[in-house]
């Protein structure tokens, strides 16, 4: 006769250890508990965990020298979103991650992270117990250049209290899901910029921390790399780490963030879904074309000369040409008429939602 | 966090320290490579314990056997350069080409000032040099100087031994003189006594020549009365005979004439008699005048020869006393003598070397080490610790400060004491290290002796160890780049080494700097290092003073560590908050 309690229980405390839900699912179907009940507990208690805000900043403000960087800003984190922090060049995102993972203390204010225990703790009480919480790898990637990529995470695991098979196993299993086998004896500082980055994460989730801060993770990375790297955070968001992301790079927030906040005069000045940012503040679509000729001028004049039409701004970007207006139809309607008469082959021609750029744009105005 | 995990993290943290400065190539020579060549240069450099090799140069205006003779016992040991000007000599050493600059004068004369001075031309700006030089040439020139000495010396002992000798056979005359001088002395005594006993008072009236005259002439006034009185009988008889013949017959007369005849010659005889007489008389007479005369001349010579006596007695006494002075001053001769003699006997070194060289400086080392190397090692051995450790501690706490994986560490739960203990730690077994390897090199191939005094040793190296390391963790974390903190380590164990017995000698510095230097840690570190390996001891109050030392900077080390860490202020007041509340509630 199976216990149900004892499975409730059990899965409540691998919750409060940090485990994830895959894990603890395939831990217990391999101990031969039914699917269905299974999934039933993990889906109810994960909820509860899901459902609480994860980091709580409330009214933070920090300044250097006298000069402000964060003013009185709050918001709130939520458990296994990707929260992407966006902002201009020094605005102060590093200074909020910082911040949020306590390196830096805030002059006013506070953070608060939930436990595992389901209470609101602050950073400042308890900052051992948020680094247990808590993984960052920064702009600049933290470990030491002279030991091997396998020293590395093996020294840092062992000082968040791992050990033995433990801590190998975890090791391992790192070095084979970023793809760092092959690296593992190569000293740190002798690994290519990817790799080095990919370290640097590796390091930051040796001891599973259930939030990760990432402050630019791609910016020194090529466009093939970068891509690699989103689909890493995915990979790492979908295990159930909660992923904290500050970026300048606002295709890399677009793509990857469920919620954006956007940093700007020393404070988030908003937070909402992606979507929703876009919804609020860009009233135009986007039209994207790309013919074979890729000669644009005669296409440019047409659109000028059409006075019907509602058409805020016509611009070359690359191959493309990109055409914003609040009203897309009756242009796509136009435009394709005018090519089909002129008979240019058309490669590409969509509309969609403006980036997040604009939002960012119409947000820092 | 539990004590047994921070232990555990510190541990790891030590691990990781070692293997991050062993991978690093500048690390790892400064640590291994760094005290090895230290130790081997130093060795190959001290350990010998000749002189160096000087290079002397010489100027003589004028050549002489002498000069020649110093040149060639220079040569003996030293390579020398000889000048032909004494400018050239002195730029020389400005130059480097020399090391001192010996100028002799001209007329060079052994004993004969100022033809006996030499100069010598020192660079007093290569300070660690001039001493050697001064000492190592002064040792050179005395041992010259010294032979000159044995010689002159010699000369001078011969002449004391000859005035021994004469005054050992003049003294003997002198006693005989004395002697003799006193058996006169005493006969002078004598005689002047046997003088004054003499009595040549003479009264000539004793011998009554008056009375002898008067009654002379009294028997020659009888004895002519008588012989008168005799001439008258005999005249009276003749005439009384002629008468009685002129009546007498002739038988009587001639009887009478025969009577006659016989008055006649009896006559004749008286009157021969009374001639006779009368001579004799005479002659007896004169006689006693002669005698008289001869008495008055005795008398006056007696007078004379009592006058004489006198002035004798006199000049006796004269004698004597002048026999008395001489007798003194023969005595003071004597004395003298023997003074002077006894002078030269208590000469007892008779040796010129030894009395060229009354005192020799037998160097006896009181511990059994010979060469430079085994003197220089304390102070090298703590010079090579506290260099590496205000250069290695500083770097190991800047690379962890600035280093990329700062960051990492500090979102790592684990306390900050431990990276301090840490740092510590990987500093005290690196330093422990790099002594081991000094030791064992400076025993094996240097023989320093080390292993019989390891314990004495190691304990000092033990404290020193531990002050160095914390005071280049203070340097460390008060320092931000590694730049000014290795500056900043070099700048303190400059200034220590500059007050220290290493450059110049302390007893040689101004009296303040000197009193500084004796609590200079590096000065008490060398020593008590010195101690324990010459002489397996302690100094027990040094020894607790370096202690002390180490626990005061070892709390500032700490002090400065929190001061600069706000999160080990942090987690310090968390740990002690307990005991602060319980405090508090005692006080309730």
């Amino acid at each position: 006769m199976l216990d149900e309690s004892f499975l409730e229980e059990h899965i409540k405390k691998a919750i409060i250890k940090g485990a994830k839900k895959e894990d603890v699912i395939n831990s217990l179907v391999a101990a031969g508990w039914p699917k269905k009940l299974i999934d039933e507990y993990v889906k109810k208690h994960f909820k509860e965990l899901e459902i609480l805000p994860l980091i709580r900043v409330s009214n933070v403000s920090r300044a250097f020298e006298n000069k402000i960087i964060i003013a009185d800003t709050s918001f709130e984190v939520i458990s296994g979103e990707i929260f992407g922090i966006i902002g201009l060049s020094g605005a102060g995102k590093t200074t909020l991650l910082n911040l949020m993972v306590g390196f830096l203390e805030p002059d006013k204010g506070d953070v608060q992270y939930l436990t595992l225990k389901k209470n609101m703790v602050s950073i400042k009480d308890n900052p051992e117990l948020i680094k247990q919480l808590v993984g960052f790898s920064t702009q600049t990637p933290s470990f030491y250049p002279r030991l091997t990529t396998k020293e590395n995470l093996m020294h840092f695991g062992s000082l968040y209290g791992l050990s033995g098979m433990p801590l190998l196993r975890r090791v391992n299993s790192l070095l084979s899901q970023f793809s760092l086998s092959d690296a593992k004896d190569i000293q740190a500082k002798n690994l290519s910029g990817g790799m080095q980055k990919r370290l640097d994460i590796t390091c930051a989730l040796v001891h599973k921390p259930p939030i990760l801060f990432l402050d630019e993770p791609t910016a020194d990375l090529d466009p093939t790399l970068r891509r690699q790297f989103w689909n890493l955070i995915k990979q790492i968001n979908d295990k159930g780490t909660t992923v904290v992301l500050a970026s300048h790079f606002l295709t890399e927030i677009e793509l990857l963030c469920s919620r954006i906040a956007v940093l700007h005069n020393k404070k988030i000045t908003r937070v909402g879904k992606t979507e929703e940012l876009k919804q609020l503040y860009s009233k135009n679509f986007e039209i994207f074309l790309q013919t074979a000729s890729k000669a644009y001028q005669d296409v440019i004049q047409f659109l000028k000369n059409q006075s019907k039409l509602i058409i805020h701004k016509i611009k070359k970007e690359g191959d493309d040409l990109k055409i914003s207006t609040p009203m897309p139809e009756p242009v796509l309607a136009v435009l394709t008429e005018y090519l089909r008469k002129n008979g240019q082959a058309v490669n590409l021609l969509h509309a969609a939602r403006p980036s997040i750029g604009e939002v960012f744009e119409e947000l820092t105005k | 966090m539990s004590f047994d995990k921070n232990l555990k993290n510190t541990f790891k943290l030590v691990q990781k320290n070692l293997r991050v400065l062993v991978r690093s190539k500048a690390s790892s020579i400064i640590i291994i490579l760094g005290p090895l060549l230290i130790i081997f240069l130093a060795g190959l450099a001290f350990d010998n314990s000749n002189a160096y090799s000087l290079k002397i140069g010489l100027y003589a205006p004028a050549k002489s056997e002498i000069i020649d003779s110093f040149q060639n016992n220079l040569n003996e040991q030293f390579s020398t350069v000889i000048f032909d000007d004494e400018i050239d000599c002195v730029d020389a050493i400005k130059d480097d080409e020399v090391h001192t600059c010996i100028v002799f004068p001209e007329n060079f004369t052994l004993a004969k000032p100022p033809f006996n001075e030499l100069k010598f031309y020192v660079d007093y700006s290569r300070i660690n040099l001039v001493w050697t030089v001064v000492n190592v040439m002064t040792d050179k020139i005395s041992s010259k100087v010294v032979e000159l000495s044995k010689n002159l010396t010699r000369i001078l002992l011969k002449t004391i031994d000859t005035v021994s000798e004469e005054v050992k056979d003049k003294r003997r005359i002198v006693v005989r003189l004395t002697t003799e001088n006193d058996v006169i002395n005493r006969n002078a005594a004598n005689l002047a006594a046997d003088l004054s006993e003499i009595d040549l008072s003479f009264d000539s009236g004793e011998f009554k020549v008056d009375a002898i005259q008067s009654r002379l002439n009294k028997v020659k006034h009888w004895l002519d009365t008588a012989l008168n009185i005799g001439g008258e009988g005999l005249q009276k008889a003749s005439t009384f005979i002629d008468a009685a013949g002129n009546l007498a017959g002739a038988g009587v007369h001639d009887a009478l004439l025969a009577s006659i005849d016989k008055i006649i010659v009896l006559k004749d005889r008286l009157a021969k008699t009374k001639e006779l007489s009368a001579q004799e008389f005479q002659t007896f007479s004169d006689e006693i005048n002669a005698l008289v005369s001869q008495i008055s001349s005795t008398k006056e010579q007696l007078d004379n020869a009592d006058v004489s006596r006198q002035v004798g007695v006199r000049v006796l006494g004269a004698v004597r006393n002048l026999l008395d002075e001489s007798l003194i001053n023969l005595m003071e001769i004597q004395k003298s003598f023997d003074i002077i003699q006894n002078a030269i006997d208590e000469i007892v070194v008779r040796d010129p070397e030894a009395i060229t060289q009354p005192i020799v400086t037998n160097i006896k080392p009181i511990s059994t080490e010979q060469t430079y190397l085994n003197y220089l090692f304390p102070s090298l051995i703590i010079l090579v610790l506290m260099f590496t450790a205000l250069l290695i501690v500083p770097t190991l706490i800047l690379l962890e400060k600035n280093g990329a994986a700062s960051f990492r560490n500090f979102m790592t739960p684990v306390p900050d004491v431990c990276f301090f203990l840490a740092t510590l730690l990987t500093s005290f077994v690196i330093l422990i290290l790099q002594s081991v390897v000094i030791l064992a090199i400076a025993s094996l191939f240097f023989g320093a002796q080390i292993a019989s005094h390891i314990f004495a040793v190691l304990l000092v190296l033990f404290v020193v160890i531990l002050f160095f390391t914390f005071l280049g963790m203070i340097i460390g974390y008060l320092f931000k780049s590694e730049e000014t903190a290795i500056l900043g380590g070099v700048t303190i164990a400059a200034l220590l080494i500059f007050i220290s017995n290493l450059i110049i000698p302390v007893e040689s510095m101004p009296l303040i700097i000197s009193k500084l230097a004796g609590l200079n840690p590096f000065v008490i570190g060398s020593e008590l290092l010195r101690r324990a390996i010459l002489f397996s001891s302690l100094p027990i109050g040094k020894f607790l003073l370096f202690i002390i030392y180490t626990g005061v900077i070892g709390i500032v080390a700490f002090i400065v560590f929190v001061a600069t860490k706000k999160t080990a202020l942090k987690y310090l007041i968390k740990k002690l908050a307990p005991v602060i509340r319980y405090v508090k509630r005692r006080r309730i």
